[in-house]
């Protein structure tokens, strides 16, 4: 119970006191109320990091998800090698966050990059790949969806094999296609397991941080800075602890409504098909 | 009981049988042996003599026997904290330890973190007096925020006590020594000197072809390559015109100019910066008018968005344009080195650094490169007049004490490494005997000329170190790589980094606008008025008197 209270609840009951305070660097502690979320709500710089959050969001889960649910497909079947095919497909999400980072900072390295140098092969002008905006952004998007398409993959494959095959027998009977089934039997079935893998990459994609700090830095300028790096460098740069404190909990107040509001209009477009 | 079951019972009976048995055998017969060997009797003459010979005999005593003179620090532990090495670090040759480990008796554990959290961990740990180390490596512009908490012990009178390991401090540059002080006392002892040095491919500006072909472009000769650019002016010229296109191997177009300025910290100190100060600093003694870059020395107001600081701006992002590449937004200042030495680069600006990479198993450059104090600016803005004036300068290599028509404005960025004692370090003596020891004059010469693969990072920082001998001895090939890091801190119209609390965010405000001018977002005039505004308000944020206080106190100005 002591050891619950130490790593959970004090340190989240300190973050709360302290985001009411001033306390910086060369600042005292000081209680100042609201100032540090009302600040905040001018902070542009807060506000571009939450956009560009919620554009690498979006972008990588539509990836994850499509690419997921193909792979997916393809690995529900039975034919010789299938195990060992699962097993590769996983190894992405096993890597450490940083690894990946820095080992895409070299394959995307525009003047001696192992992908530049295959682009001119086939008659390609090379990539400004990580200091070119919008192409920083993608690229982040990519190394992002590379590194957890394989967790989507490997729900869904579960949620497909938990399926049960008689209705699909009954439409394949009736004469349906492939796509049909798919659309009409397979997919409303697996609702519920879409629905969670999406919250749970939904929750994880918001929380990117990693992968933005080795392969740009946030940038150029601050083009691909996330809401969790700025909040970084509020707290750990700048030794700004009240308001890094402040940034954080309105992070995760957008944060909750934003599921929220997935959920339910996700549930509701669920129900009523 | 089972008839398989009384068998192995009966087996294991057997079994102890016959090895107690055995046991006991061996007993008595061992003992018996022993009572009824024969008594070996020496011959009495032999005992006689050997005793009377042992009594009566001239014999000399052994010598008393005397405990050797522990060690200074026999059995205490330092652990000091420090970056993950060989670059930047003192990690970079771990046998260093163990020579202070023997001599002193102490014994030195390393506690190892990332550049990214070396800094936020050591604020936290101070400001809450939970640091566990002995001795802390950590890097000067963090000296408002970390000297301030408290946390560090002064060490003026370690470094006066003369029953202590000397600090021989007369030997340490002066800018070296101002970056271990703060409000009038020393919280660190120097470990490295970090400073901005040019690196020119001399090879480059010696050939006839380039010549001719730089003149006809740009209508004067080009810079000699006995001591490269010398006004900003040449350096993004030159940059420009070894940009994009293949002057050298590889078979591939190559760089005027690449600093690494995509990652953290790079686009202020080895990208901005040096290009500011001579565009604004005015030489002379520290007043409202002079000395001064960033804010009024007297009303703590920003001096940012001033006309000086705009031209250091547009020509900033100009050598970025015509003598870089976008490239540079997305690369580190490590890897820039990287590339210099490999032969893809022409001009650069760095620490010392570069210096040992010469000579490393990749490098392409052994023997081709130049090095010479910052190139200065033609004219520089005068805020007293509210113009812009002409002034002289040293521009001390080749040629000691020669002076230009150019404001040279040496910037000695970052100061080196250097290294504190926690106020909650229990063996605080042997902690700063290490220190004085690694950053004094023997060790600290051994780690700046390591080369490769065991590269220190550790740059020079004290008189002693500018001798050329044992450089030359090392395999360096150029004197003016130790002379241009060296007269850079002794030179009277220097530089260093601004030292107040929140100095990595005001630099960050840098880092922001100036890559939104790189990338075309913003015009340079812009920028400089935006990181005025930021700067403005992150001064009042933190109390403007007390800012004011600060930055003089830095300055060496009364408060």
């Amino acid at each position: 119970m002591i050891y619950l209270l130490a790593i959970s609840v004090f340190p989240l009951a300190f973050s709360v006191a302290i985001a009411f305070t001033s306390w910086e660097s060369g600042v005292a502690p000081e209680f100042v109320g609201l100032a540090n979320f009302v600040t905040l709500s001018g902070d542009s710089r807060f506000w571009g990091a939450i956009e560009t959050t919620f554009l690498l969001v979006l972008a990588g889960l539509s990836i994850e998800l499509c690419l997921g649910l193909m792979i997916a497909l393809f690995l529900n079947k039975e034919f010789r090698g299938i195990k060992l095919l699962r097993g590769i497909m996983l190894t992405p999400m096993m890597l450490p966050a940083v690894t990946i980072g820095m080992t895409f900072t070299m394959l995307l390295n525009y003047y001696r990059g192992p992908a530049n140098y295959f682009l001119s092969i086939v008659g390609l002008g090379s990539v400004q790949w990580l200091s070119r905006y919008p192409n920083a952004l993608y690229s982040i998007i990519l190394v992002n969806a590379w590194q957890w398409t394989p967790f989507t993959v490997a729900v869904l494959l579960a949620g497909l094999q938990s399926l049960p095959v008689e209705p699909q027998e009954a439409a394949r009977v009736d004469g349906a296609s492939s796509l049909q089934i798919l659309r009409k039997v397979t997919l409303p079935m697996l609702f519920p397991v879409i629905l969670a893998v999406l919250l749970l990459r939904s929750i994880d994609a918001f929380k990117l941080f990693d992968v933005v700090f080795v392969l740009t830095g946030g940038g150029p300028a601050t083009s691909t800075e996330t809401a969790t790096l700025y909040t970084y460098l509020l707290g750990w740069t700048f030794f700004r602890f009240g308001y890094a404190s402040a940034a954080s909990f309105v992070l995760l107040f957008i944060l909750s409504i934003t599921l929220l509001i997935f959920i339910r209009v996700v549930r509701s477009r669920g129900s009523s098909a | 009981m089972s008839k398989g079951e009384e068998q192995d019972k009966l087996s294991r009976r057997k079994y102890l049988q016959v090895v107690g048995g055995t046991v006991a055998g061996l007993v008595v017969g061992g003992a018996l042996g022993y009572v009824g060997k024969p008594t070996v009797t020496a011959p009495a003459e032999t005992v006689t003599s050997t005793v009377t010979e042992t009594v009566t005999g001239t014999v000399t005593a052994p010598p008393p026997t005397t405990q050797p003179p522990a060690k200074k620090f026999e059995g205490v532990t330092i652990t000091l904290m420090q970056l993950t090495g060989p670059y930047f670090s003192m990690a970079g040759k771990p046998e260093i330890y163990h020579e202070w480990e023997q001599e002193t008796g102490g014994k030195v554990i390393v506690d190892q973190l990332a550049f990214p959290d070396l800094h936020p961990k050591l604020v936290a740990a101070l400001i809450s007096g939970t640091a566990t180390w002995d001795l802390v490596n950590w890097g000067p512009p963090f000296y408002g925020d970390v000297a301030g908490t408290g946390g560090l012990e002064v060490l003026d009178k370690y470094i006066t006590d003369p029953n202590r390991r000397p600090a021989d401090w007369d030997d340490v540059l002066p800018g070296i020594q101002a970056y271990n002080s703060w409000n009038g006392h020393y919280y660190s002892f120097p470990g490295d000197g970090d400073t901005a040095t040019m690196y020119y491919r001399k090879d480059l500006l010696a050939n006839a072809d380039h010549q001719a072909n730089f003149k006809k472009k740009f209508g004067y000769d080009m810079p000699s390559p006995d001591t490269g650019p010398r006004t900003w002016s040449q350096f993004n010229d030159v940059a420009e015109f070894f940009n994009g296109w293949d002057w050298g191997e590889g078979g591939r177009s190559k760089f005027g100019t690449l600093r690494g300025i995509g990652k953290v910290y790079n686009t202020w100190q080895y990208g901005f910066l040096p290009y500011l100060f001579p565009y604004v600093k005015m030489p002379g003694p520290v007043d409202k008018y002079h000395g001064v870059a960033y804010f009024d020395p007297e009303t703590m107001e920003c001096l940012m968005n001033q006309p000086g600081h705009v031209k250091a701006a547009e020509m900033f992002v100009e050598s970025f344009k015509k003598g870089s590449s976008e490239f540079d937004l997305g690369i580190s200042a490590l890897d820039a080195w990287n590339m210099y030495v490999r032969g893809d680069i022409a001009l650069a600006i760095a620490p010392g650094n570069i210096g040992p990479m010469e000579f490393s198993s990749v490098s392409t450059v052994n023997g081709k490169v130049g090095h010479n104090l910052l190139p200065g600016a033609e004219q520089v803005y005068d805020q007293q007049s509210k113009s812009w004036l002409t002034v002289s300068t040293k521009d001390p290599l080749p040629e000691p004490g020669a002076t230009k028509d150019i404001n040279f404005v040496p910037y000695c960025t970052w100061g080196g490494w250097v290294n504190s004692i926690p106020v909650t370090s229990k063996v605080k003596d042997a902690a700063y005997d290490y220190a004085a020891w690694i950053g004094g004059k023997k060790a600290s010469l051994e780690l700046c000329l390591t080369m490769e693969p065991e590269q220190s990072g550790v740059n020079p920082f004290r008189y002693s170190h500018l001798q050329w001998e044992p450089w030359k001895a090392a395999g360096f090939t150029d004197p003016n790589y130790v002379l241009a890091q060296g007269l850079s801190y002794a030179h009277e119209n220097n530089m260093r980094d601004m030292r107040i609390p929140g100095t990595l965010e005001y630099y960050d405000a840098i880092d922001v606008n100036m890559g939104k001018a790189l990338t075309g977002s913003i015009e340079p005039k812009q920028a400089m008025e935006n990181i005025y505004n930021t700067w403005t308000d992150i001064t009042k944020r933190k109390d403007v008197k007390k800012q004011l206080q600060f930055y003089r106190q830095d300055l060496g100005l009364p408060v």
